[in-house]
């Protein structure tokens, strides 16, 4: 009975060819979409998971009025340390934003990820390296750098244990000489992440002076009150540190701490973007929903062909097989088609994973496909045969055999309620991904063509790391660039946009102080990055007081602070008084997601940041050999830093902030793609199916005098009204979810009623395609071939 | 009314023809009332459809009200069988989703009638054939001789000049076929409506004023 059982499995799949195709293929579609976003959200969740610590890490942050931090004083772990006692281990890491090259006799190598630690840290994030215990504290430094970098730097001998080998940072002349001690073994992922990490047994002391901030991580006993830790941490900060001389000029002196787990970092970090997280969900959610979509496709499919074996359910129950046997046979199939579509899925991915990779713009073969990823889609595939097989199985083994032998069955009219329902959620997704990427595109264009109050086009930024505070000092710079015909404006900056923000500081005007943004740049900073001037001037070199007191702020300060007419007037920050010369349209450099805060530019550098950034606007077309050019002078051009011309053009970096957006627009068009062909693939099937089954109907009427175009509409009025009530619900939730969306933004495109009417015309139009073929050829078919009873 | 002139109709079976209809020459008249008889497989049916433009011979000459009707495009024969002829079938083929009365109006609707004016004919036609307690009924509540009831009220609702029926009442019993055959006769001398039948009782197609036999795709008599 068993393979008889499979005979007519077998025979009703090659008589029903293409509705079994179209069901495998749009499962194995579904199920495609699934691996693809599990891969990517086994690794992004895997992250530091492997450590055993995982659970008891936290980041010790600071946060003020709503702004958050990771950065904070280096005296607050070794408070913490000392009054805490439930806080078992405290590390400090800082990171050298810069890339640089690390210069060995044998060869050298930029390094762009180059961090300091306390080697607390190594224990905490298990760094480990080849031949040497990291737990040493006896060492006075202990400085690593990963086996590539090894390789990079010592070609002749590249092996991974060695006597401490001498390197030079930056060049032979630099004087910053380090001795390398070994290579790390390869971790898996983590959020500590590193080319070359340098660890000390007290990498800051509590030194009230040290200006430069650092990560302080904790980690504690296992089962500790963290919300009570919390609280203690708050008061050491309050008591302890906030006092110091270099943390209260900063904004957070009157800040709080907080503390953000191990488990949150990479991604929703609160002194980031939680892009990431979004990310991660909506893909779960996602894959889930277009299974979903397959496995209802998969279950209508069965159910409208019912008819065609009720015959068989009849006679198998006059010959006594019970309901649960059926039951079970019905299911044994659909469990079968899945396992093919998994598998076939399994293949597609296989097959286009390069293509794929290079689309969305991500490492699959990091996460290969492994066994992990395998479980998943097994038991996705279980769960869709079960979800999607079990309402016909119970259906189609309930029927009455009587009723069957007497002939002239029909199903139909039953279950066409259930259909139609499983058909106006498809159309609901489809439509929701419709508009969810219509919008979600338009928000990216607007980001990228939009107005960012400065012109990032053609303006590239050259590395440096001479300090250029003094424009003086720039002077000679600017004047041998310049001389370059491809070069319109040279400039140095604190800051470059999409590169490490600019610092926070108080400033105050009349009576009020308020926090403000500071970059420090040099002359022609204004006219090179393309911002304009709204009142007074830029500065100029005929003004000589322009160096050391004159600033130029944005329309946010002028607004925050309500002045009036702010040229000529004086605000005070950073122990200095500064003179407005001129104010500027506010500009996006940190992005479309953060709203731009009131900022100062001033040539002066009171605030104590490092002008080294060297921006230079090229005229258009002439990008290459001016490049060329420069890279071949460069090392006469600085003197100090001249071995190595690196440079960047900053519309890449910029756009470089919104790299996540991007990867979920690739994402959501992707599974937006899918949707809507597995949706098709539903409707096409069930136009064929009504067609199929109201073909006589149609004979009928034609016979009656009814047109071509007056069938085609009778034929697919319960599609449009299906499209219509997934049209009612879908626009609000798509509303939502994108409103949701868009809420990132602090600059977004206004939502507008003709985006959803977009959205619905374009998904009329494929609906429209998708069953025309099938009820054209219905609406012409000759009347008498189904009027024939004999 | 009706003229066919050397009509053939044949199919292409593994390379040689197969006729089912072989050189039909024949004249209607209007108001005549044809039973067309012959066994099983002699075309009748075919010959049925041919006259009602649902099918095309693939020889001959078709004369309906002096039009020749062959290679008339689509639009114009909907529009040709829309005003002038009415089908009857043997399986009643009506529409199961739809009520009596919404059968009835059906082929009216196609005809671009108002509303007000289907409900009239509608409403007379109900009354005709005294199925008013019926009216909102569904096709599969009815017996077979009352939805083949509905289903000549359905044909005559255009008020068509030709009734074709084709076994009319294959699948009633006598006293129900009889009702109907009385009906045709009625319908035939007192509303003037020309009417072929096709049946295989020889007592039902005394009805008629003229019998045609055919065999094997020819007219015999």
């Amino acid at each position: 009975m068993n393979l008889n059982n499979l005979k007519i499995a077998w025979r009703n799949v090659l008589r029903t060819k293409l509705f079994t195709a179209f069901n495998i293929l749009g499962l194995a579609l579904g199920f495609a979409g699934f691996i693809l976003a599990y891969l990517y959200i086994n690794r992004e969740t895997s992250y530091d998971r492997w450590n055993p610590n995982y659970d008891n890490i936290y980041l010790v942050g600071l946060s003020y009025q709503g702004q958050y931090t990771d950065l904070t004083p280096p005296a607050l772990a070794t408070a913490i340390k000392a009054k805490l006692p439930e806080v078992v281990e405290v590390g400090r890491v800082s990171y050298f934003p810069y890339e640089l090259p690390f210069i060995s006799d044998d060869g050298e190598t930029f390094v762009r990820d180059w961090k300091a630690a306390d080697l607390s840290i190594a224990k905490m994030f298990g760094v480990e390296a080849y031949g040497i215990s990291v737990t040493d504290t006896s060492l006075p430094e202990l400085n690593l750098i990963t086996p590539e970098i090894a390789k990079a730097l010592f070609p002749n001998d590249a092996v991974q244990v060695f006597e401490p080998r001498l390197i030079a940072l930056q060049n032979e002349q630099s004087g910053m000489y380090y001795h390398i001690h070994g290579a790390t073994r390869p971790r898996r992922l983590s959020n500590l992440t590193y080319d070359a990490i340098f660890f000390k047994p007290d990498l800051a002391g509590d030194k009230e002076g040290d200006p430069l901030p650092y990560q302080t991580y904790i980690q504690v006993k296992p089962g500790t009150d963290i919300a009570l830790l919390d609280k203690k941490i708050k008061q050491v900060y309050k008591q302890e540190i906030s006092q110091h001389h270099h943390v209260v000029t900063s904004a957070f002196a009157k800040g709080d701490t907080y503390l953000d787990p191990l488990k949150d970092l990479h991604l929703r970090p609160q002194h980031g973007s939680n892009t990431g997280y979004i990310t991660v969900w909506a893909l779960a959610i996602l894959s889930g929903v277009i299974l979903l979509l397959a496995g209802i496709n998969f279950a209508n499919l069965m159910i409208a062909q019912a008819n065609k074996r009720a015959k068989e359910i009849g006679l198998k129950k006059v010959f006594g097989v019970s309901r649960v046997g059926l039951a079970l046979q019905f299911m044994g199939e659909v469990v079968f088609q899945c396992v093919l579509a998994a598998g076939l899925s399994w293949l597609f991915v296989l097959l286009c994973g390069n293509a794929l990779q290079k689309w969305l713009n991500y490492d699959l073969a990091f996460s290969a496909l492994g066994g992990h990823i395998a479980w998943q889609l097994l038991l996705a595939a279980a769960v869709t045969a079960l979800v999607s097989g079990i309402y016909p199985s119970v259906v189609l083994s309930g029927y009455h055999p009587v009723n069957i032998l007497k002939g002239n069955f029909q199903t139909s009219h039953r279950t066409a309620w259930f259909r139609h329902t499983l058909l106006t959620f498809q159309f609901i997704i489809a439509m929701v991904f419709i508009s969810g990427m219509l919008i979600l595109n338009r928000q990216l264009n607007y980001i990228r063509d939009g107005d960012k109050g400065f012109d990032p086009a053609q303006v590239v930024y050259i590395k440096n790391a001479m300090l250029l505070n003094n424009p003086a000092d720039f002077k000679p710079f600017r004047d041998r660039i310049q001389s370059y015909p491809g070069i319109e404006y040279v400039t140095a900056a604190t800051s470059v946009p999409g590169g490490i923000g600019p610092a926070e500081k108080e400033f105050e005007y009349v009576n009020e102080a308020r926090k403000a943004d500071h970059i420090a740049v040099d002359f022609d900073y204004v006219q090179t990055m393309g911002m304009e001037v709204l009142q007074g001037r830029s500065f100029t070199e005929t003004f000589a007081a322009d160096s050391a007191k004159g600033a130029i702020i944005n329309e946010t300060f002028a607004k925050t602070f309500g002045m009036q007419n702010p040229i000529g007037q004086t605000i005070r920050g950073c122990e200095t008084d500064f003179q407005i010369v001129g104010v500027v349209k506010d500009s996006k450099m940190e992005g479309f997601e953060r709203l731009v805060r009131p900022t100062v530019y001033s040539i002066n550098n009171a605030c104590g940041q490092f002008k080294t950034e060297i921006l230079v606007k090229i005229k258009p077309g002439t990008a290459r050999q001016t490049l060329v050019a420069l890279e071949k002078d460069w090392k006469s051009i600085n003197r100090l830093d001249g071995e190595h011309f690196r440079y960047e053009f900053v519309d890449r970096k910029y756009a470089a902030l919104h790299a996540q957006q991007e990867q979920l627009e690739s994402a959501f068009s992707a599974f937006t793609i899918l949707s809507i062909s597995i949706a098709m693939m539903g409707l096409f099937s069930m136009s064929a199916y009504s067609v199929s089954i109201r073909q006589k109907e149609m004979s009928i009427r034609k016979v009656l005098g009814a047109s071509v175009s007056q069938l085609f509409l009778q034929l697919n009025k319960p599609f449009l009204r299906i499209f219509l009530l997934a049209n009612l619900i879908a626009l609000p939730l798509a509303y939502l979810l994108i409103d949701r969306w868009l809420a990132i933004f602090a600059y977004r495109i206004a939502v507008q009623w003709w985006m959803f009417a977009l959205a619905g015309c374009s998904a009329l139009l494929i609906a429209f395609f998708t069953v025309a073929y099938q009820s054209v050829r219905a609406a012409r078919a000759n009347p008498v071939e189904s009027l024939r009873d004999e | 009314m009706i003229q066919l002139n050397n009509i053939f109709k044949w199919y292409n079976v593994g390379g040689s023809r197969s006729f089912v209809l072989k050189d039909i020459n024949l004249h209607i008249a209007e108001g005549e009332f044809v039973s067309i008889m012959g066994p099983s497989g002699s075309g009748k049916s075919t010959l049925l459809h041919i006259l009602g433009l649902l099918d095309e011979p693939d020889e001959g000459e078709y004369l309906f009200m002096d039009e020749n009707v062959l290679g008339l495009k689509e639009k114009q024969r909907s529009a040709l069988y829309k005003q002038h002829i009415g089908f009857v079938f043997q399986a009643y083929h009506l529409i199961d989703e739809l009520t009596v009365y919404e059968n009835i109006e059906t082929p009216l609707i196609y005809k671009n009638l108002k509303s007000g004016e289907r409900k009239a004919i509608v409403g007379d036609l109900i009354d005709r054939f005294g199925i008013v307690g019926k009216k909102d009924l569904f096709p599969t509540q009815l017996s077979g001789g009352q939805q083949q009831l509905v289903g000549i009220a359905r044909a005559l609702a255009t008020t068509p000049k030709l009734l074709l029926a084709d076994e009319p009442t294959g699948n009633l019993n006598s006293k129900q076929g009889e009702d109907i055959m009385n009906l045709f006769k009625q319908l035939n001398e007192e509303d003037g409506v020309t009417i072929v039948q096709v049946t295989h009782s020889e007592k039902n197609a005394e009805y008629g004023n003229r019998i045609i036999e055919l065999l094997d795709g020819q007219v015999v008599k």
